[in-house]
């Protein structure tokens, strides 16, 4: 009897390996994370250690501080990275309906998983290679220690295997690659940042915060210690972050199978339908009154708008309302909180109220960017986009359809900004500034009557209450159509409807997050002309984020101030939306000319739609002729 | 006049050439079928017909109107079904056809007699209020069959109507499509199925590479292969030297003596089935079965084609 040959091979790892190799998205995703790397690495090492010394002796032993910098950035690029490497790795094998074949060969679960793994990690080490020269770099200034070094490795390649892991799990449960990104984001910002933080709040424990969050614990531990870890306590350090990863491994194995053949679901659509079976059984019981009665209706000359409105859940009314709702009480509820407790606590701004406005503004351009870079590129995926281009709808009036739908969606975030910046502006405008009220707070805390105006005094010399008004209805009106045409714009440029929200994703974090981001380098704001402030404005983020901290004036504020003057202040504004607004028209504009042609159909060359030429041609029963 | 005329059209998708120098003529009326492998470049064709593709070169015209210039125009007079049917899984049947008929810009007021009168001729107006993504296949090409007669077209477009379809869907696709010949309606058909585009077709055309290597009705293309007929007879006692007078006989290139049966080869322009039977008899044959062998379409394929793509 021949015993069967042993043969050691990892096929599914090589296809993957094979097939990335083979695509232009590998490449491009390689060279931004290397620009991006460097450019950061540039900057750090130029406003923290270069320029602030004039001794080259003095910067003997920085090399520490570089290679920190280099690793902390290391820790950045495997969060936002490897989510979207991996997320991939078996929804779209869900999404090609290849799943069920690679289930039926010979590997097992586990080899499939091992191997899926592999295939996202090793890129990602390659990734992380590129980081050599800097660390040679950094290591050519000393300071650093060997230890330094292999914590680093240990950290960095667990806190690799970690996060993969858990995108593995959730690209197991999810049916799609866009679900398993967002869940896998929100997941990750949940178990590794906040309940670890609410924890240590809860539990007054330094040591929470930092236990499931690689970087953390290598800062702890490493970073900040100063001498050498035992390895044992290096050990006892990684137990949560290596039992986290083997609890996202041992799960994605269990949804594996179970979840290889789920249908899609639409989860939004399942809570109303559930919510919508509540209210009709308590209305039948109750009596209750109907406030919204929505009656089936047919389209009558606008039917893509028709569709948009009457059966998609972000557009109808009811399920507004209730989104509505469901933003606007804790909006509603901090604004009123904030504005109750300023009597006692004398506080110059409603600072509690920024946050809830940042976190609006993250899930406001989350549902925008998700809702428009869909229109389009759904019904490309779907198959159904041929069939209407087939009728005789301009692409202009099917997008412009499309969109209206969106500007329901729109306009209901809107009305929970406004609940903030009218609390912001009467705090400011009315209430807060009356010396009365200043002078009020400050005796209640135990002050002097005059430390109120005194402390005040600053911020609200600067502050207009119409500007901020102004500058933050503005933001929500040229800012949200921008982001949707821009997230639309892209949809019609792809071709699937992952690629379409991934990449409008990515360019609005991109764009947000990395101007910014160097906005607040000292290597900026020591170029001549440009200066922060005004490098602050290359991005949405940057006049959201002054205005709200009534960040205009020279020396106030959370960073140094752009402008000198009033009248100034309100130019900038101005000059700030009217280039936005320019931006937004330019690209409606493009949109809209080439319709067609982004749908993928042919543009009428003449305005007419039947020239009279070609209707003689067809009464007179002539052989065909060129029309025009 | 010509519904459809395309003269030297190619089409390509960057360095490929999906559509190499076709030409087709189709007069109003007629049902043509188009036949090929996968890839070559039937469903492009049809593509550049619905105006949802540019060509490099060549003139395409439907109802005299060139398609390059006046697309919109042309999207009034075509119905066009592609070969996979997207599903607007929210919608009812009703609300589907409503949907279309108001893209069609068709007016209100007849809109509901027109849509009953489709769902009737599609024999769906039971499922009238099921949601669309609940239909089965064949109810879903019918229904796409619906959705294109809305706007009463000129010219129906019909990629694969009946691919993934179950035998007694195909059977009730192809009758209506039969209904649709009847009623004068202009068809272009491509289909995989070669016995019921038989059936069905006035005219073929048959492209390979993006090339159109014969067209024609069905007769036509059978003389220009010179596909010769097999008719198989059975003659009843012994043969008595009949087979040596029939190798004479005009248009019969061979003559062979099987256990049960000869079978003749022969060519129809020349000699027609009927002539032969008259003279078998002649010879003094006593025919006990005489059976012209069916020429199919599936010959003509596999002879005209060699199976590449493009």
């Amino acid at each position: 009897m021949k015993t069967p040959k042993i043969s050691i091979g990892f096929p599914l790892l090589v296809k993957e390996l094979t097939e990335a190799a083979a695509q232009r998205r590998t490449y491009l995703v390689r060279v931004s994370y290397a620009m991006l790397l460097f450019l950061a690495i540039v900057l750090f090492f130029w406003s923290g250690q270069l320029t602030t010394t004039s001794n080259p002796f003095s910067l003997l032993g920085a090399g520490k501080r570089m290679f920190d910098n280099i690793v902390e950035l290391q820790f950045y690029g495997i969060y936002l990275f490897l989510p979207a490497m991996t997320c991939t790795a078996l929804t779209a094998e869900k999404e090609r309906d290849s799943l069920a074949l690679l289930l039926l060969t010979r590997l097992g679960p586990w080899t499939i998983l091992v191997e899926k793994l592999m295939s996202r990690l090793i890129p990602m080490f390659t990734f992380m290679l590129l980081s050599l020269p800097l660390m040679a770099f950094a290591y050519s200034f000393g300071g650093m220690q060997s230890y330094q070094i292999w914590g680093a490795i240990w950290f960095l390649s667990l806190t690799s295997l970690q996060v993969a892991a858990l995108c593995l799990m959730c690209s197991a449960y999810c049916r799609t690659t866009v679900g398993a990104y967002l869940s896998a984001n929100l997941l990750g910002l949940f178990l590794f940042f906040l309940a670890p933080g609410v924890a240590g709040v809860i539990f007054r424990s330094s040591r929470w915060p930092a236990t499931f969050s690689g970087m953390d614990v290598y800062t702890i531990t490493v970073d900040r210690v100063g001498t050498a870890l035992a390895w044992g306590d290096l050990f006892q350090w990684s137990i949560p972050l290596m039992f986290s990863t083997i609890i996202f491994f041992c799960l994605s194995r269990f949804f594996l199978l179970r979840r290889a053949f789920a249908q899609p679901r639409h989860l939004l659509r399942k809570i109303f339908r559930g919510l919508d079976n509540v209210f009709w059984k308590i209305n039948s019981h109750s009596g209750g009154v109907v406030l919204v009665g929505e009656n089936a209706t047919l389209p009558e000359d606008k039917p893509v708008q028709w569709r948009e409105i009457a059966k998609k859940n972000l557009s109808q009314f009811r399920y507004l309302v209730r989104i509505f709702l469901v933003l606007e009480f804790p909006v509603g509820l901090v604004c009123i909180v904030a504005l109750t407790s300023r009597g006692v606590r004398a506080s110059t701004q409603l600072r509690e109220v920024s946050p809830i406005l940042f976190l609006l503004w993250i899930i406001s351009a989350l549902i925008v960017t998700v809702q428009a870079s869909s229109l389009i590129s759904s019904e490309r995926s779907r198959q159904t986009l041929d069939v209407l281009l087939a009728t005789p709808m301009s692409g202009r009036e099917i997008i412009l359809q499309k969109m209206h739908g969106l500007r329901r969606v729109m306009w209901v975030l809107g009305a929970c900004f406004l609940t903030i910046f009218l609390s912001e502006t009467w705090w400011y405008g009315s209430a807060g500034i009356t010396p009365a009220a200043t002078t009020t707070a400050a005796t209640a805390v135990g002050f002097p009557p005059s430390y109120g105006t005194t402390f005040r005094e600053p911020f609200l010399y600067y502050y207009s209450g119409a500007r901020y008004f102004v500058a933050s209805m503005l933001s929500v009106l040229i800012y949200f159509p921008l982001i949707a045409w821009l997230a639309l714009w892209i949809g019609l440029k792809t071709k699937t409807q992952t690629r379409a929200i991934l990449g409008s994703l990515a360019l609005l974090v991109a764009w947000c997050g990395l101007t910014f981001a160097c906005g607040r380098s000292d290597f900026v704001a020591s170029l001549p002309v440009v200066g922060t402030g005004y490098f602050d404005l290359s991005s949405p983020l940057g006049m959201i984020y002054r205005n709200e901290y009534n960040d205009f004036g020279t020396s106030q504020g959370v960073s140094a101030g752009i402008v000198r003057g009033n009248w100034f202040r309100w130019l900038v504004v101005a000059g700030n939306f009217a280039c936005y607004g320019l931006l937004l028209y330019l690209i409606r504009a493009r949109c809209l000319r080439d319709a067609d042609r982004y749908l993928g159909r042919r543009q009428d060359h003449a305005p007419s739609a039947r020239p009279a030429a070609v209707r003689n041609a067809e009464l007179q029963d002539v052989q065909p002729v060129a029309a025009g | 006049m010509s519904v459809v005329k395309i003269e030297n059209l190619w089409v390509s998708y960057g360095s490929l050439h999906a559509v190499r120098g076709i030409s087709i003529d189709i007069p109003r009326g007629e049902v043509y079928g188009f036949i090929g492998p996968n890839g070559a470049g039937k469903s492009t064709t049809i593509k550049v017909l619905a105006t949802l593709l540019r060509h490099d070169r060549g003139m395409v015209w439907v109802n005299g109107i060139d398609v390059s210039r006046y697309p919109r125009a042309i999207r009034d007079t075509i119905g066009y079904m592609p070969d996979f049917f997207g599903v607007y899984d929210d919608l009812t049947a009703k609300e589907y056809l409503h949907f279309f008929a108001a893209a069609y810009r068709i007016p209100q007021k007849k809109r509901k007699s027109i849509i009953q009168d489709v769902l009737e001729l599609t024999d769906l107006t039971h499922k009238i209020d099921s949601p669309v993504d609940s239909l089965s296949r064949g109810m879903k090409q019918r229904l796409a069959l619906a959705r294109v007669l809305l706007h009463d077209p000129d010219l129906l477009l019909l990629d694969e109507p009946a691919s993934g379809l179950d035998p007694r869907a195909r059977i009730e696709v192809r009758e209506l499509l039969k209904e649709l010949k009847n009623m004068g309606k202009t068809i272009l058909i491509s289909s995989h199925i070669l016995h019921e585009l038989g059936q069905l077709c006035t005219r073929i055309g048959i492209i390979e590479q993006g090339q159109m290597v014969a067209q024609g009705s069905l007769d036509e293309i059978y003389q220009q292969l010179s596909l010769m007929r097999v008719v198989h007879v059975q003659l009843a006692g012994q043969s008595n030297g009949i087979m040596d007078h029939l190798r004479e006989v005009p248009g019969v290139e061979s003559v062979d003596e099987q256990i049960d049966r000869i079978s003749i080869r022969l060519h129809e322009d020349e000699t027609s089935v009927e002539d032969l039977h008259d003279e078998i008899c002649r010879l003094g044959g006593r025919i006990h079965m005489f059976q012209p062998e069916a020429m199919d379409m599936e010959t003509a394929f596999m002879k005209l084609t060699h199976g590449k793509t493009n």
